[in-house]
């Protein structure tokens, strides 16, 4: 019995011992969208950890080169792009998306 | 004896009280911060993608990420190292398709949607950043072949319809249309590897009914004759080869940096890390450095800017969203 829970302790202790690791899995990294403005209109960056990840000069999924008509409209789908990341989510916009922001598409 | 009893109890209980603090102070406030557990961050994560290079860009997209068969595509910049999302693919989502280029233009066909193997074409303008459908690939739909281009042709040779198959065929981007070459010598296969170099066509690697492929062919359009190149396991009786021991595998990336190419990760029974680099001009190969980042499969890599990366792929239901630079010179040590 006492050499069980012993072995358990030891277990245990191993495992905290082991979380620094796993912190490092759970360390937070710090993410933010700005709109930038571009040629006729704006885009938007989104930083992780500080480190530029996207950089969208363009509206995502859309064909061809079409800026954002306003920061606001920009701004809206980098959050969404922002939210999708922190749920786990591929950062990936689809033309629906642009959509339901109330951002037209067709040009 | 009781004591040392309780004193285990007690200790216990510490270890259970202290991981209870721990984790409470993980979950605390800013729920809605500005920022996200590096544990849950998902880049452009994916197997099975299909990559193409125009000009100094790498093109991602496509792909499988464990729920989803995927029409996101993406721009890569290695030299400043972020992503842009560009038009959305308009084929339908699919995994284990192939991608090749033809001067500003990026195509994509053949793959699987997860209920048909798929043979129509796309071509992508980088110009306009517009999707285009082009004629059907002329071979049966499959999955798992390889493609390239060179001058203003693509070429997809070998994959899996249900066979493994090893025809061959051209893609005149120019006239659109689909001719057939004559087949690949040596084993049908799939999840085998494509790179071109000085304008001809290399295919290795790859699995025929899960059995490692051993031999490497070159295609040379010009001529249209393929030509067998030595075997890439320690099978003659010279000794070039005894250290030729893990090089087949299957579902790998290979790329071509300054004359010789490169192989790694992938499948030969488990997942592999083992890197080899093979000088074209010799026909021998050479262990490197095993790939540093996770083990996985269906990863996709390029060549870009003289520069060879390695991205995404799979590993036991794990997608990866990170590139990895592969410096031949530099990162070679004995002790890796």
């Amino acid at each position: 019995m006492i050499r069980k829970t012993l072995i358990i302790c030891a277990l245990y202790s191993l495992f905290i011992s082991c979380t620094p690791a796993a912190s490092r899995q759970n360390e937070k990294l710090p993410v933010q969208a700005i709109a930038v403005p571009v040629k006729e209109g704006w885009g938007y960056e989104l930083y992780v950890d500080n480190k530029l990840f996207i950089k969208q000069q363009n509206m995502p999924a859309v064909s061809g080169f079409h800026s954002f008509k306003s920061r606001q409209e920009a701004l809206a789908t980098a959050n969404l792009v922002l939210k999708k990341l922190k749920a786990g989510k591929t950062p990936m916009v689809s033309i629906e998306d642009l959509h339901l922001l109330g951002i037209n598409t067709s040009f | 004896m009781n004591k040392i009893k309780y004193a285990c109890w007690a200790l216990l209980a510490t270890c259970l009280l202290s991981s209870c603090v721990k984790s409470s102070s993980s979950t605390d406030d800013e729920e809605d911060g500005n920022w996200i557990r590096r544990s849950e961050f998902e880049g452009v994560a994916r197997g099975e993608a299909v990559s193409f290079v125009i000009g100094d860009k790498a093109y991602i997209g496509t792909g499988y990420d464990g729920e989803d068969r995927l029409q996101d595509f993406w721009e890569y910049d290695p030299t400043q190292n972020f992503w842009q999302q560009k038009a959305q693919f308009p084929g339908v989502g699919r995994n284990s398709a192939v991608g090749f280029s033809v001067g500003t233009n990026g195509y994509i066909t053949t793959g699987y949607d997860g209920i048909n193997d798929l043979k129509d074409c796309w071509q992508y303008n980088s110009l306009t950043n517009a999707w285009e459908q082009k004629a059907d690939f002329a071979g049966s739909a499959r999955y798992d072949a390889v493609a390239c281009g060179i001058g203003d042709k693509g070429y997809v040779s070998t994959g899996f319809d249900g066979n493994y198959l090893k025809d061959t065929w051209a893609y005149d981007a120019g006239s659109d249309t689909w001719t057939q070459k004559i087949s690949m010598g040596g084993n049908k296969r799939s999840a085998a590897v494509c790179f071109v170099n000085a304008d001809k066509m290399y295919i290795c690697l790859g699995n025929n009914n899960g059995v490692t492929t051993n031999d490497l062919w070159m295609y040379d359009p010009s001529a249209e004759t393929w030509t067998e190149k030595r075997k890439i396991a320690s099978i003659s009786d010279e000794d070039y080869d005894d250290d030729y021991t893990d090089i087949v595998r299957y579902n790998a990336v290979a790329f071509v940096l300054s004359g010789k190419a490169y192989i790694s990760t992938g499948t030969s029974g488990s997942l592999v890390n083992k890197t080899w680099e093979y000088n074209i001009a010799t026909d021998l190969w050479q262990r490197k450095t095993p790939f540093e980042g996770n083990v996985r499969t269906g990863a996709v890599a390029f060549t870009a800017a003289s520069r060879g990366y390695i991205a995404t792929g799979t590993s036991s239901g794990s997608y990866f969203d990170d590139i990895l630079e592969f410096k031949p010179d530099e990162t070679y040590e004995e002790n890796d």
